[in-house]
């Protein structure tokens, strides 16, 4: 379903409200549920730092499946929708019984995968035990993705499985593209592959410096780099205004408003413990996985996920502690509010990128600041 | 009751402006409304236009398609998406019949069948 120019300018405009009535009602509607870390690729940057074995102290099955089933008895209003990931979920040996859990209780369930393991076979089984909803990492062309996931075949792998997709009768999906240096030229190419493919959604991510991307070189986007992406973005969602294909900036980053509405459908809003929570590997309870760590709610073992929801997650709902670096003397600081939680960075106390400057002037505003400070 | 008035201001934003959560690297969720159209002899219908409205406020819109006639609607954020669904022949005779046109009142199945009459 694709939004009208009017819509999404009424949307934008109407959002601050929007925003204000979610926030202090803060309904749970996303619930990642990071089922293993284990991982059959080795991603330069991964955010979470995924290994071939999983972690010590990962939930058990039995645990999983106890507190899927116990979502529709803690949110009787509408229990929230989960995202299963990892890690690579389909790693994880007891999935099906995971999933199962979910059909059972009649919570409904997408997935979020690198397609490695994804074939048709495997598809059938998913769609037999009620996916409804998937997302498939493609981050460029052959040599370009096979470089960043860290092994070879990657590429050949994940298209099959968008192939495999795009047969079927899924609900939805999605292939997500992490943009960085290498494959920022590589987009176009790209696009005519995923349409080829059967591909109707596609999402665009920047790399932002967290996880393994913090110490890997020539995997971020400079501000220019950034700017251009988003340009490209726009003209790419005009020219397909009139056919089924539509191209989105991920939901991450504040951006000038008629920017916004130029290169995404849904007003930029961080839903992050607004909407949005997960439990980790570990049980730890979060909003959006990358979250700095230093944001625990509390941990499924010993906390009860409602009452958490209920009663905690105050950074995430008011976020004046965010004020600081480059936000300090901000002008946009009531609209963007410290822009996505996820690029908090927790060792710095500020946010690690500002998209509102990268995209109006092409400045990378943090390291400008941080500059700055060295300098004093 | 102050929380009460906003959840009842929110309930009614989200009906007039569904919203779609593709959240960071989550995959995108939403509601959806799938069945599928037959002729009353039982024979599936492509090409019927499929619309789901909300307070006569069209919400989304599909044609039905393939050898069964099924459709998709979708993805919605709220739920119920829509109060009605409307079924409309829009290509005449080249679906295999002219049929008439149906509207009936949303109701959450897991799957709706929905059967056209022949066009007086």
């Amino acid at each position: 379903m694709k939004r009208s120019t009017f819509e999404r300018s009424l949307r934008s405009a109407l959002s601050p409200l929007y925003k204000r009535l979610e926030t202090r009602v803060h309904p749970l509607r996303y619930l990642f549920l990071e089922i293993t870390s284990q991982c059959n690729l080795a991603c330069l940057h991964c955010g979470s730092d995924c290994g071939t074995s999983k972690a010590q102290g990962e939930l058990s099955t039995e645990e999983w499946v106890d507190l899927i089933e116990s979502l529709p008895r803690k949110f009787p209003e509408a229990p929230p929708v989960l995202v299963i990931t990892g890690g690579e979920p389909l790693c994880h040996p007891n999935l099906p019984l995971i999933l199962d859990a979910a059909r059972r209780s009649g919570v409904r369930f997408g997935m979020v995968t690198n397609g490695w393991l994804l074939d048709e076979k495997r598809l059938t089984q998913l769609l037999g035990l009620g996916l409804e909803s998937c997302t498939v990492s493609l981050d460029g062309l052959q040599a370009s993705h096979d470089w960043l996931r860290g092994r070879e075949g990657s590429y050949e792998r994940a298209i099959r499985g968008i192939e495999a997709l795009a047969r079927s009768p899924i609900r939805i999906f999605d292939v997500v593209t992490c943009v960085n240096p290498r494959n920022l030229p590589e987009l176009e190419h790209l696009e005519k592959r995923l349409v080829e493919a059967g591909v109707q959604r596609w999402r665009l991510f920047s790399i932002f410096p967290k996880g393994r991307a913090r110490t890997t070189p020539g995997l971020t986007l400079t501000a220019v780099q950034i700017q251009e992406l988003l340009g490209w973005i726009a003209q790419r969602r005009k020219a397909h205004a009139h056919t089924d294909f539509l191209v989105d900036f991920c939901c991450e980053g504040y951006l000038p408003r008629d920017l916004d509405r130029q290169v995404r459908d849904e007003p930029y809003f961080c839903r992050a413990g607004i909407n949005i929570a997960s439990v980790l590997g570990d049980g730890t309870i979060s909003a959006c996985p990358n979250i700095s760590r230093t944001l625990a709610q509390g941990n499924v073992r010993k906390d009860d996920l409602r009452a958490i929801w209920e009663t905690r997650y105050a950074a995430f709902r008011d976020r004046a502690w965010m004020k600081k670096g480059p936000c300090e003397t901000c002008q946009e600081w009531k609209r963007c509010q410290g822009n996505s939680l996820h690029l908090w960075d927790a060792d710095r106390g500020h946010t690690c990128l500002c998209h509102f400057a990268a995209a109006r002037r092409g400045e990378d505003v943090v390291e400008r600041i941080a500059a700055q400070r060295s300098d004093q | 009751m102050l929380l009460k008035i906003e959840k009842a201001i929110l309930a009614l934003f989200t009906a007039v402006f569904p919203v779609f959560i593709a959240a960071c690297y989550g995959m995108p969720a939403g509601d959806f409304v799938d069945g599928a159209v037959k002729s009353s002899s039982g024979t599936p219908i492509p090409n019927i236009l499929v619309r789901c409205l909300k307070r006569g406020v069209e919400q989304d819109a599909t044609y039905t398609m393939g050898e069964d006639g099924s459709f998709v609607l979708g993805p919605f954020e709220d739920s119920p998406p829509c109060d009605e669904l409307s079924f409309e022949d829009v290509d005449g005779e080249e679906n295999g019949g002219s049929f008439a046109q149906k509207k009936i009142p949303f109701d959450d199945v897991e799957y709706l069948e929905v059967t056209l009459d022949p066009a007086e």
